[in-house]
């Protein structure tokens, strides 16, 4: 069972992340010589952390190196085991959401020792009488904003830790980091909201957030995305994301790297090209499934199907989509899609006729005019064809193009950036 | 190698002369089809071939060959430059001493542009004989951002499509295609109809499958110079390797003019080797 992540190390270089779920937890290691300091300063700072802000809570949690956090994991499942069963006295912490190595079925059994209960009955009164819902939903938060307000001092994972981060340029591999916990351990707490993680809006959006919010800088996480669909599997955001996502894998720098690695399905989760491209083709249906006026899942699901080789269909789907109140990004899109579907089709003039307007909506766009130059060439039009290379080619500064199609793997997430300070402002206004 | 109707080329002279005052003339040789053969024995040039040393089947008809020229029909280099984030520094540097190194090695009859390419695809300069601003623009190059492979290759095929001299896309590519808005198959479409031949240095250690098919398809070749290879010695290979090639010419006869036309080119030697375009498109009627 694998994870693979995407991001940008920086405005030019790419992140991805890859889980090889060979580690258990320790799960009864603290049983001797036990520290509280982790879970009373954890809860203390559910409670007082602004959302959004690199605040002295924040910052306390975020500097835990991974072995801090790997006893928090543990504190956290007795914690949240005590909140619901008050009466509990074994315990035995489950293994990390994915893990699937061969020590991911040890279960270590494990009571507390009394000065340890107190502590533990202590906090699980603070929780309840917060709710575990409240609790859970500012843990996410505080998670989350470790891991982008305070990145350069949250602890990644030591190399044998469930997740490996990897750098990845022009194909192959050029980097890894450990993956943090904190994604981990947020994930964990959300799973006690009650009655039902499954019912609850938060939770749903804190998914949708997050993935998005990877998405934007192209961090694909693919293990977060499978916990998002296991939850809620019929979301038409979540899905749209997820074949995004699949729609990135395909893409030859995915491919070369996985490449690049030896058995690279097995460490990356990265299928083929043809099975990523059916993979994105099926998450984009089963989005359109769920929400039949969702013009984005439409383009996007056009264009796959336009690199299957399906042109009609994709004519099809496109046209419709175009017949929707698209914003002006996703019209030109459409437009520059439908182009490249009606070629396939056996439509050069329709083609060529859909690439003109979508270089009338973007003229600070690049994509159409190269393809107008193509296709006005094939026509016989040359002076056409010179004038549209003039503008492909045009030595025009890069702030000065506006071309969606260079953040198109990332434009599904930047498109829902604001989610994430939406939440926060929703787990500010639920201040305990 | 399409072989367009008069009208056609009367606008071909216009829009060069839009595209640039300095580009070159265009041939008024219309109705002659122009084959560029590059025939080797044991791996090497084979000299001194004339008509009758060569063979062309068009649509599977033998055809009467009206010229063939060698080494004297000026050159057009469209020098097409990877400089993405990952050729910076000491590779950048190499690569600008490799284009230097092809201008050098160019006559005054011939011509040469720049296309760089990112994730934006730029010309630079467009076909001039005057070197001197490829050279400026050369060293002016940085590298940074993704690698639109396709779109470069695209972009410079379109604007090497000449039928005036004989037109030479060098493509340096360290990497994978990561920004490209063109699928390849259109790419290699292009490829097959322009006028153009196509070599490629790739530094990636496994060539990519899309410059194989592309040098392929316009009978170049891919010069695979391994991670930390110099590309100086390949771009001087390349220009010499394009030199003595032969610019065979013949007039289609006794087959249909439109739609795609099937090419068999053979070297009537034993041991002859022919690396040659597989067919053209022509929209005469």
């Amino acid at each position: 069972m694998c994870r693979v992540g995407r991001a940008r190390r920086t405005p030019l270089a790419i992140v991805v992340a890859l889980l090889a779920f060979t580690c258990a937890l320790e799960a009864g290691a603290q049983g001797r010589g036990w520290d509280s300091t982790f879970i009373e300063q954890w809860v203390s700072a559910l409670e007082t952390h602004v959302p959004g802000t690199l605040d002295a809570p924040l910052a306390g949690t975020a500097a835990w190196d991974t072995d801090d956090l790997r006893k928090l994991w543990r504190d956290i499942h007795v914690l949240l085991t005590l909140v619901v069963a008050p009466r509990t006295t074994r315990f035995s912490v489950p293994p990390l959401l994915f893990e699937t190595g061969p020590r991911s079925r040890e279960r270590v059994w494990f009571g507390l020792k009394k000065e340890e209960r107190e502590v533990f009955e202590e906090l699980a009164t603070r929780v309840r009488r917060r709710g575990v819902t409240s609790v859970a939903h500012r843990a996410a938060i505080l998670h989350t904003d470790i891991l982008t307000r305070a990145s350069s001092i949250a602890a990644p994972s030591d190399a044998a830790g469930p997740a490996t981060r990897w750098f990845i340029g022009d194909g192959t591999g050029i980097g890894s980091t450990g993956q943090s916990l904190h994604w981990e351990i947020a994930r964990r707490v959300l799973t006690a909201v009650e009655p039902d993680p499954r019912r609850d809006v938060f939770v749903r959006d804190w998914y949708r957030a997050t993935v998005a919010m990877g998405q934007a800088t192209e961090y694909f996480d693919a293990m977060q995305m499978k916990q998002a669909l296991l939850l809620f599997p019929d979301d038409s955001e979540l899905l749209l994301l997820a074949g995004a996502e699949r729609e990135a894998f395909a893409t030859p720098l995915f491919q070369a790297f996985a490449k690049s690695l030896d058995g690279s399905a097995r460490l990356t989760g990265i299928e083929s090209a043809d099975a990523e491209l059916n993979a994105a083709s099926s998450f984009y249906r089963r989005a359109l499934a769920a929400r039949p006026e969702f013009p984005e899942a439409r383009v996007r699901l056009g264009r796959v199907l336009t690199m299957q080789a399906h042109y009609a269909d994709a004519v099809g789907l496109l046209r419709q989509a175009l017949s929707a109140d698209l914003d002006a990004s996703q019209k030109y899109l459409a437009l520059l899609f439908l182009g490249d579907a009606l070629e396939g089709a056996g439509d050069p003039a329709a083609a060529l006729e859909s690439l003109e307007q979508a270089a009338a909506i973007a003229p600070r766009s690049r994509a159409p005019y190269l393809g107008i130059a193509r296709l006005s060439r094939e026509r016989g039009d040359l002076k056409r064809t010179v004038s549209s290379l003039d503008r492909a080619l045009a030595d025009t500064a890069v702030e000065e193009v506006a071309e969606p199609m260079w953040v198109y793997r990332a434009l599904p997430g930047l498109r829902r950036a604001s989610l994430v300070d939406e939440l926060r402002a929703r787990a500010a206004a639920d201040r305990p | 190698m399409n072989a367009p109707t008069l009208p056609a080329i009367a606008i071909l002279l216009l829009a060069g002369g839009l595209a640039s005052a300095q580009s070159p003339l265009f041939s008024s040789r219309v109705e002659g089809v122009r084959v560029d053969v590059l025939a080797t024995q044991n791996g090497r040039p084979i000299p001194g071939l004339g008509p009758a040393d060569f063979e062309v089947r068009d649509n599977g008809v033998v055809q009467t060959i009206d010229l063939v020229n060698v080494g004297d029909v000026p050159v057009n280099a469209v020098l097409t430059l990877d400089v993405s984030d990952s050729v910076s520094g000491p590779r950048l540097a190499s690569l600008q001493r490799a284009g230097n190194a092809l201008l050098d090695g160019l006559t005054r009859d011939d011509f040469a542009a720049l296309v760089t390419f990112n994730q934006m695809v730029v010309r630079q300069v467009p076909l001039t004989r005057q070197v001197e601003p490829v050279r400026e623009a050369l060293g002016q190059a940085q590298g940074f951002g993704d690698t639109a492979l396709a779109d470069a290759s695209l972009g410079a095929m379109l604007l090497g499509d000449t039928d005036a001299g004989r037109t030479l896309i060098v493509i340096f590519s360290d990497g994978v295609d990561t920004a490209s808005v063109t699928r390849p198959e259109l790419v290699l479409e292009t490829a097959r109809r322009v006028n153009a031949i196509v070599y490629a240095v790739s530094t990636s250690g496994e060539t990519p499958r899309f410059l194989r098919d592309l040098a392929a398809a316009t009978s170049g070749r891919v010069l695979d110079i391994g991670r930390t290879g110099d590309p100086g010695p390949a771009f001087l290979e390349i220009l010499q390797e394009f030199r003595r090639r032969y610019l065979v010419t013949y007039t289609p006869a006794g087959v249909d003019k439109a739609g795609w036309h099937k090419l068999e080119v053979r070297v009537k030697r034993s041991g002859a080797r022919v690396q040659a375009r597989t067919g053209y498109f022509s929209s005469q009627r």
